[in-house]
């Protein structure tokens, strides 16, 4: 969180009698009644404006919600010795082996065809091995193989990035299971940090900084024979002030643990209840991530990481477990469609190019989500609220103009409302698509849609909870399988429950 | 204008060993006081409003609990975000510990409900960082009666390398601010002790405590799953809610690296805050040690509350 200005003006009036004793640089005001100690503060709302319900999403956090779907890369020398944390072997810069500059432009090409709009790059794993080449530790690229000497991964990612016009993320892990210094602040000060301002610095506009979640165990740490150092995850990093470094290297990225959450689990799905609202205690207790906090005091939204198969480092006899485009898909509806953002992991292998059965997978999901959310039936369509906020520019109609800064708002303490939108004709609908403006924070409780074919008769079609960013749901909010649909030519949420007046800049019928 | 207690050193607190020096707000024992807000858009940031606080005379001196001269008196205004405070600028930083300290402030509000301080500072010998920079947010574990004076309690813990150099001392932080009028809300006597025991009970006071509750019918689970799969026994997602007081089963598959060692189960109430609160105990943490993944039950014993269960593991030996 950023902090950005104090004010330092209080004010005093309408005392019956006050005393100053000037001492030095200090006043003391003495008030011997029960009088008005501060002055009535108005502040005019021309525009009816709704009061933020908070907390509230930064311009940088809503840039990253509006990322919404990116790619993960893992690969290094676990991809060479076929393990996983790769903290249980004796550091060796020569386990990374490629036999040539791996592929990073058929890494953001693959990710590009799924739908992605970014990538982040594993630049250092658990076993501390830098693929770049660092100046903070010997265990990197720098004193590896011929080859490994040429390489410079988050250079490459970055460049590729840059030419399709996708953003640009990095991964390092906090946790280095070779580092002698490991434990000690020494670490932080003076290779965390290194490693941080050196990827922060040297390769261009960042969206996304993520420091995996995973720490402390097993590990050499420079010695001989395997260790255990355990740190305290709450205190030993100093997140705060390492989020204020890296925000005045990188103002535009969102730093993990302080600014977005991971979502408790690694099988790709984000709770049907979620709230963006978190608390900084929550993110290394863990135990709430999928659900969010209602009543958090701090914008912590969730992202769901999930892995193309089953591991997060290729191995060969891994290809097989490569996950569908259906199911694929079904994972996008679950995260993106509940509030959250999705991370998927498109794992190199030693040839250094993301296999084949993963990059038909996600060439797949990328046709899918083209097919089945890109035409919009409701897009221009007419519009009608039981509640419009008056007054103001909060028609319904700004829920189907296509522009996501105007919204739809019932009046202050309005907490239900329904509103219904006509297709113009019959149609067959598989998802209805909702997006709060949550710029003025997260409100919605509770909500149903139903359909109808002539505005008389109503069908249940699904019952929800939370919207948030976005909510896609499908027909009784079922992601197994496309099904057959629902034919409508009207389409009526009903919002059940909210915080304060609900807000929605968007809804969407596929 | 603003009003700047003249400077008087306040002894920093160490790990080691800590003084109980108090910010009495009687005898220039802090640096300034003035008003903070966390949200960046705040009318109180951008210029449109000024904050509004001062050092009065105790309107309630008469009273026994607190009958200092001298209060903090905070005009908690209705545009303000949740996170809008008092600023109290500290003499001397006050360094930061892993081991628990608690600052102890009393608050007298016209609103029941929780306090939260945000601690401003920096990182020590980061010379060109602000020391305005965000480091803490605690809420206390007490909530405060209306209407009467209660001795906020905030568990202070951080990185051994940060500094205090400020308190924001925020009276209301619902997500919904009152919106018909500001009110004021009267701090004082800011101490830091290693004892969490209030300095004084309040009449009326309360915690969210379940002792007097009645058990519900359901309670929620969540899990916290690296590097394995969590399912139901029919393979399907797991539920996000189970009956109170039954065994519950489910299914653990680890990845091929690893080997599970058991199950760290966080059960009870309040699982988010603080584990004893008066010292009532809200959740209990237990481990159960297993040997291999697949159909895993929990007993209905660790079933008395919500639960979050955390999946231990090791790397499988090579």
């Amino acid at each position: 969180m950023n902090i950005d200005r104090t004010t330092h003006n209080p004010h005093l009036m309408q005392k019956k009698q006050f005393k100053h004793l000037l001492l030095g640089t200090f006043f003391i005001i003495s008030v011997q009644s029960n009088a008005q100690i501060f002055k009535p503060q108005i502040l005019d709302n021309p525009e009816n404006i709704p009061s933020p319900v908070f907390p509230v999403p930064t311009e940088r956090q809503m840039q990253w919600f509006e990322t919404e779907f990116y790619g993960f890369t893992h690969y290094g020398p676990n991809t060479f010795v076929g393990r996983e944390w790769g903290n249980d072997r004796k550091p060796d810069p020569m386990e990374y082996n490629p036999a040539s500059i791996p592929d990073c432009d058929q890494w953001i090409e693959t990710m590009h065809s799924a739908g992605m709009k970014g990538a982040v790059v594993v630049c250092k794993h658990h076993d501390g091995f830098c693929l770049w080449p660092t100046e903070s530790t010997d265990f990197s690229v720098k004193n590896g193989t011929e080859i490994a000497r040429k390489v410079n991964i988050p250079k490459l990612v970055s460049e590729a990035c840059a030419k399709r016009g996708m953003k640009f993320g990095a991964y390092i892990s906090p946790w280095d299971a070779s580092n002698k210094h490991y434990a000690t602040q020494e670490y932080v000060n003076n290779v965390l940090m290194k490693q941080i301002t050196e990827i922060c610095t040297d390769y261009g506009d960042m969206f996304e900084i993520w420091f995996d979640g995973a720490n402390g165990g097993g590990g050499y740490y420079g010695g001989e024979a395997m260790t255990t150092r355990t740190i305290n995850k709450a205190t030993y990093y100093d997140w705060d002030n390492l989020l204020d470094s890296i925000h005045k290297m990188q103002p535009n990225c969102v730093v993990w643990g302080r600014e977005y959450r991971w979502c408790g689990n690694e099988d790709g799905y984000s709770g049907k209840e979620c709230w963006s609202n978190f608390t900084i205690d929550e993110i290394t207790i863990e135990g709430a991530n999928n659900k969010g906090i209602e009543d958090g005091i701090f914008f912590i939204p969730s992202e769901v990481d999930v892995r193309t198969t089953s591991k997060w480092f290729w191995t060969k006899d891994d290809e097989a477990n490569t996950k569908s485009a259906e199911q694929l898909f079904r994972i996008y509806l679950e995260s993106v469609g509940r509030n959250a953002n999705l991370i998927m992991n498109c794992a190199p292998n030693t040839d250094g190019i993301i296999p084949e059965p993963v990059v038909n997978s996600l060439e797949g999901l990328g046709k899918l989500l083209d097919k089945r959310l890109k035409k919009d039936f409701a897009a221009g369509k007419k519009v009608s609220a039981t509640q419009t906020r008056n007054p103001g520019n909060f028609n319904a109609s700004n829920i189907t103009d296509g522009d996501k800064d105007t919204y739809w708002a019932t009046n202050d303490g309005e907490k239900t409302a329904s509103i219904t939108i006509d297709l113009g004709k019959t149609r067959t609908i598989h998802y209805v698509m909702l997006q709060e403006y949550i710029r003025l924070g997260q409100r919605i409780k509770g909500f149903t849609i139903e359909t109808s074919k002539d505005n008389t008769f109503w069908t249940p079609f699904a019952t929800g909870t939370t919207v948030g960013y976005k909510r896609i749901m499908a027909k009784d909010d079922n992601t197994e399988s496309y099904g057959e649909g629902q034919k409508a030519r009207y389409v009526r949420i009903n919002i059940t429950d909210s915080k304060e007046c609900p807000l929605i800049h968007t809804i969407s019928v596929y | 204008m603003k009003r700047i207690i003249s400077i008087l050193l306040l002894s920093s607190i160490t790990a080691a060993g800590f003084a109980q020096e108090n910010i009495s707000f009687e005898n220039n024992d802090c640096k300034a006081v003035s008003t903070y807000d966390q949200w960046k858009d705040s009318p109180f940031n951008t210029g449109k409003l000024e904050g509004q606080v001062a050092v009065i005379d105790n309107p309630y001196v008469e009273e026994q609990t607190n009958n200092s001269a001298k209060v903090l008196a905070f005009n908690r205004s209705r545009y303000g975000s949740h996170l809008y405070g008092a600023k109290v600028e500290l003499n001397s930083p006050v360094r930061l510990s892993k081991e628990p300290v608690y600052l102890h402030v009393m608050v007298r509000s016209p609103k029941s409900g929780k306090i939260t301080i945000l601690a401003l500072g920096k990182r020590h010998g980061w010379n060109s960082q602000s020391n305005s920079t965000f480091q803490i947010a605690r809420t206390s574990l007490e909530n405060v009666t209306a209407d009467k004076w209660t001795d906020a309690v905030f568990k202070l813990t951080g990185n051994e390398e940060a500094e205090i150099h400020s308190l924001v001392l925020v009276p209301d932080n619902k997500s919904m601010t009152e919106k018909d009028k500001d009110y004021v809300v009267y701090f004082d006597e800011i101490m830091l002790s290693n004892d969490d025991t209030p300095r004084f009970q309040t009449e009326g006071s309360s915690t969210e405590s379940n002792h007097e509750m009645k058990h519900p019918e359901t309670v929620s689970i969540a899990f916290n799953s690296r590097m394995c799969n969590i399912s139901a026994v029919n393979g399907g997602p797991v539920p996000e809610t189970i009956p109170f007081g039954k065994d519950y089963t489910f299914n653990i598959q680890m990845d091929d690296d690893y080997v599970i060692t058991g199950l760290k189960i966080k059960h009870g109430f309040n699982l988010s805050g603080e584990q004893f609160i008066n010292k009532r105990q809200q959740w209990k943490e237990d481990t159960i040690n297993l040997s291999k993944d697949g159909k895993i039950t929990i007993p209905a014993k660790y079933i008395d509350g919500d639960i979050n269960i955390e999946v231990l593991f090791t790397n499988r030996p090579r």
